[in-house]
């Protein structure tokens, strides 16, 4: 009886092979149907001589080691070949993958553990987050100050040089087109993909994979630069401006008192803009920590500038203090001079104007017409219900306002030079005036943090921060990327499969067969 | 003819069968690829080991008004990298920091070769200011070995604070630094600084950041005392980390610690930076857990 571990009617054309076979093939006879005893398969080729080996010989040995350990797989696949003689090549193929069933799951299970580390080394060179625009504008595909928005810059170059300086890097030392090229962002959603449907996305998912040049850090690290990079660009450039809440430390360099005392006036009024404009956003909105409104902090800077800075005012007024007083006597009378050739213009303006009115005959009124616009649809037309006095009644108005204000300034400027004539220039004063400016200077300072801090979290309330990014933490099953392993394991059963039963159709007992197709007969045992 | 299994297992005139059951050579085995696989877990480890990673955190704070980078370096423990640690200077310096924070251990109890520390602390302080405070070994070594240290750290350049605040101003931003020198068993004693002076502090529209050595004062300690952001360090990452789970053990907390590593925001709102720390002070290998240069950007975006 022949048993699974037996060997090959031809196996080797070599003659050393042929004795070694005989041999085995006796010890077969002697114990043919031991299993447990085949457990480890002896070794068919003799110990290496270890002398006179050339080239050709140390190849021929190799041959042998090699068929020496596929023996056992040989003996199966022709032990399967023999058995089912009569059966096709496929049943063949399944028959020899369930035979060979331990070894298989053996080298999937390899082959799946080095792809799942492989594929687990790579998934720490990518990182992916998903953007969302929060802000109202984004549903128009706009920025937060309505410019067009573009999610394609998140990829420029402006974004990843912020990136690589933030990771420490010189961006001018770099590849940053390699960089750029490394940042991939798509939208989420699929219809923005559909060129019939114009639907805008606001959210999108970026993924970039790191660059071989940057070392030291993880994938995740990098994306979180790239998102706060993104972040600064966009509020750099598409967000409200909130530069005027501070001041800048040369405004008030050679300046006089009074001179600083308008200045401080004229930042406290921008100041109340701001806020005014919050409040008619959110008259209720309250930041929690310090539960101030836009309303509250408004208020303080009404008294900021209605007591400090008038106390000021007054103070430098009443006592004369300047720092050159004469230099800004002989300026303040030079500005009035300005100022009163101004009034004079302003004057002489509005009574020609005047004049004109006067001289207009009503006659005229029923002849002449005069070119207009229609402010709703925007064009001119030529009316004949409108009068030319109409415009100079307007003109003559503006001119007298502005001529007042003139007159109201210069006569300002004329009580400035007569107590700055009658001060007396103390060291004192000046010294009480700069420490009124620094006092005034702090409470702007904290009124300025205050006001940040509530429209900051105004910002958060009102657009969640304008847009948020989400990084996902990976499953392990999503690092060693399961679908490709399924697939890996797939494509090597099928290989496998395939090898056999190539195996069994063109490689009879291990030799190639003549070829000669076996004819199976239907019902065959 | 072969024998039967049943005979084979039989022993042969008294004397057992030299062959080993196959549960046994399956279990030599397993234990062998055990021992292999710690083997290489070590030696791997104590090679990535040698050279430091940088970790960045985004911590997200209204109370800043423009983006503030710190720098923080703890449990250095007299390492070096690069000759004069070079090499963490150099990185230090690219990453452009506004501040760096010391927060605590960056020396070793009873070593008085200080030269590491105040060489580092010379080249980081042209690069930014620098505030520390005291870990146990400097609270220690300062205590019962050099009462000098103090003075001599401080004369490198770096502001050492102990149960004490400064108020910093970074650009617009202005930052209240608070930093605790007690840990958990002297916090409560009457005489301590660190309960008093916490209790003196008032209400700040500052942002306010806590630099301690001990996470593990945030479990209660540190809680409600209106701290924004927290640097530590001390449980060098918790030794071993395990995936999923974290550290292993922290002299701090024992073991599977809460405190080890990453950004965690405590009850009361606060984030703590834990720092895995960059050097290490007993024989323990660390695995899983590479020494860290922490960078922390605060934004208010």
């Amino acid at each position: 009886m022949k048993t699974e571990w037996a060997e090959p009617a031809e196996q080797t054309e070599s003659a050393e092979q042929q004795e070694q076979e005989n041999q085995r093939e006796q010890e077969n006879q002697q114990e043919p149907e031991h299993e447990t005893e085949r457990d480890e398969p002896s070794e068919p080729v003799e110990k290496a001589e270890e002398t006179d080996a050339g080239p050709e010989k140390k190849r021929v040995r190799f041959k042998e080691w090699i068929y020496s350990k596929l023996a056992p797989l040989t003996d199966i696949l022709n032990g399967i070949e023999d058995d089912f003689e009569d059966r096709s090549h496929f049943k063949k193929s399944l028959f020899a993958m369930f035979k060979l069933r331990v070894p298989i799951c053996i080298l999937l299970v390899a082959a799946m553990a080095v792809s799942g580390c492989y594929f687990a080394i790579e998934s720490r060179n990518t990182a992916t987050a998903e953007m969302s625009l929060n802000y109202e504008e984004s549903a128009n595909g706009l920025n937060p100050n309505s410019t067009r928005f573009n999610a394609y810059e998140l990829a420029s170059a402006d974004v990843a040089s912020g990136m690589l300086s933030a990771c420490g890097i010189d961006p001018d030392s770099v590849n940053l087109n390699a960089v750029m090229n490394s940042i991939s962002v798509r939208p989420t959603n699929a219809k923005a993909f559909s060129e019939d449907n114009f639907f805008i996305s606001t959210s999108y998912r970026i993924t970039i994979h790191k660059p071989s040049f940057i070392k030291g850090m993880r994938a995740q690290d990098l994306l979180s630069l790239l998102c706060k990079s993104y972040k600064d660009y966009l509020f750099a450039n598409y967000t409200e401006n909130r530069s005027i809440l501070y001041f800048d430390i040369d405004e008030f360099e050679a300046k006089e008192f009074m001179e600083i005392a308008d200045l401080l006036d004229l930042k406290a009024q921008q100041i109340d803009t701001y806020l005014n404009t919050r409040v008619k956003q959110s008259k209720t909105f309250t930041e929690k920590q310090s539960e101030e409104t836009f309303k509250s902090l408004a208020q303080k800077v009404d008294d900021l500038r209605h007591y400090d800075i008038e106390k000021y005012r007054v103070f430098v007024l009443q006592t004369g203090t300047s720092y050159d007083k004469a230099g800004y006597i002989r300026a303040l009378s030079y500005i009035n001079r300005m100022k009163g050739l101004s009034y004079n213009k302003d004057m002489a303006a509005y009574t020609v104007r005047n004049d004109g009115i006067k001289m207009y005959d009503e006659s005229m009124i029923s002849v002449v017409m005069i070119p207009s616009i229609d402010d709703s649809k925007n064009t001119y037309y030529m009316s004949k219900t409108k009068t030319g006095m109409d415009y100079m009644a307007s003109q003559a108005d503006n001119h007298l306002l502005t001529a007042q204000e003139t007159a109201k300034e210069i006569a300002v400027n004329k009580d400035i030079i007569s107590k700055m004539y009658a001060g007396v220039n103390k060291e004192s004063d000046i010294r009480k005036a700069n420490k009124m400016i620094a006092d005034i200077r702090q409470k702007f300072d904290d009124l300025s943090r205050q006001i940040e801090t509530v429209d900051k979290a105004y910002i958060k309330y009102r657009t969640k921060d304008y847009l948020t990014f989400k990084t996902t933490e990976q499953s392990l099953l999503q690092i060693v990327r399961w679908d490709m392993l399924l697939m890996i394991a797939a494509a090597l059963l099928l290989g496998i499969f395939l090898t056999l039963w190539l195996r069994f159709r063109y490689f009879h007992g291990g030799k190639r067969s003549e070829r000669i197709p076996v004819v199976t007969l239907p019902f065959q045992g | 003819m072969g024998k039967t299994k049943a005979a084979e297992k039989e022993p042969d005139n008294g004397v057992r069968s030299k062959k080993k059951s196959p549960v046994g050579r399956l279990l030599r085995a397993f234990l062998m690829i055990v021992v292999a696989v710690l083997v290489l877990t070590v030696v791997v480890n104590i090679v990535i080991n040698r050279d430091f990673t940088v970790t960045f955190y985004q911590i997200d704070t209204i109370k800043v008004t423009d983006s503030v980078r710190i720098i923080e370096l703890a449990d250095l423990h007299n390492k070096e990298y690069g000759n004069k640690n070079e090499d963490l200077i150099r990185k230090i310096k690219a990453l452009q920091p506004d501040l760096i924070f010391y927060a605590g251990d960056m020396m070793n109890y009873h070593d008085y070769n200080y030269s590491v520390l105040f060489d580092l602390s010379d080249k980081l302080s042209e690069i930014a200011p620098i505030y520390a405070c005291y870990g146990n070994n400097e609270l220690d070594h300062s205590l019962f070995e050099d009462k000098t240290f103090a003075e001599k750290f401080q004369s490198h350049n770096v502001r050492l604070l102990s149960n004490e605040a400064e108020e910093i101003e970074v650009g617009n931003t202005l930052i209240q630094l608070i930093a605790i020198s007690d840990d958990l068993k002297q916090f409560d004693i009457e005489t301590n600084n660190a309960k008093k002076f916490l209790e003196s502090l008032e209400p700040t529209n500052a942002c306010r950041i806590c630099l301690t050595h001990y996470p593990e004062l945030f479990h209660e300690k540190l809680l409600d005392r209106g701290i924004d952001v927290a640097f530590t360090g001390h449980a060098h990452g918790g030794l071993i980390r395990l995936p999923k789970i974290g550290g292993l053990y922290s002299t701090g907390e024992g073991f599977f610690p809460d405190f080890t590593a990453g950004v965690i925001q405590v009850k009361d709102g606060a984030q703590v930076v834990v720092s895995r720390g960059l050097g290490d002070s007993h024989w323990i290998p660390r695995i899983n857990n590479q020494p860290e240069l922490v960078v922390v950007d605060l934004n208010w975006y």
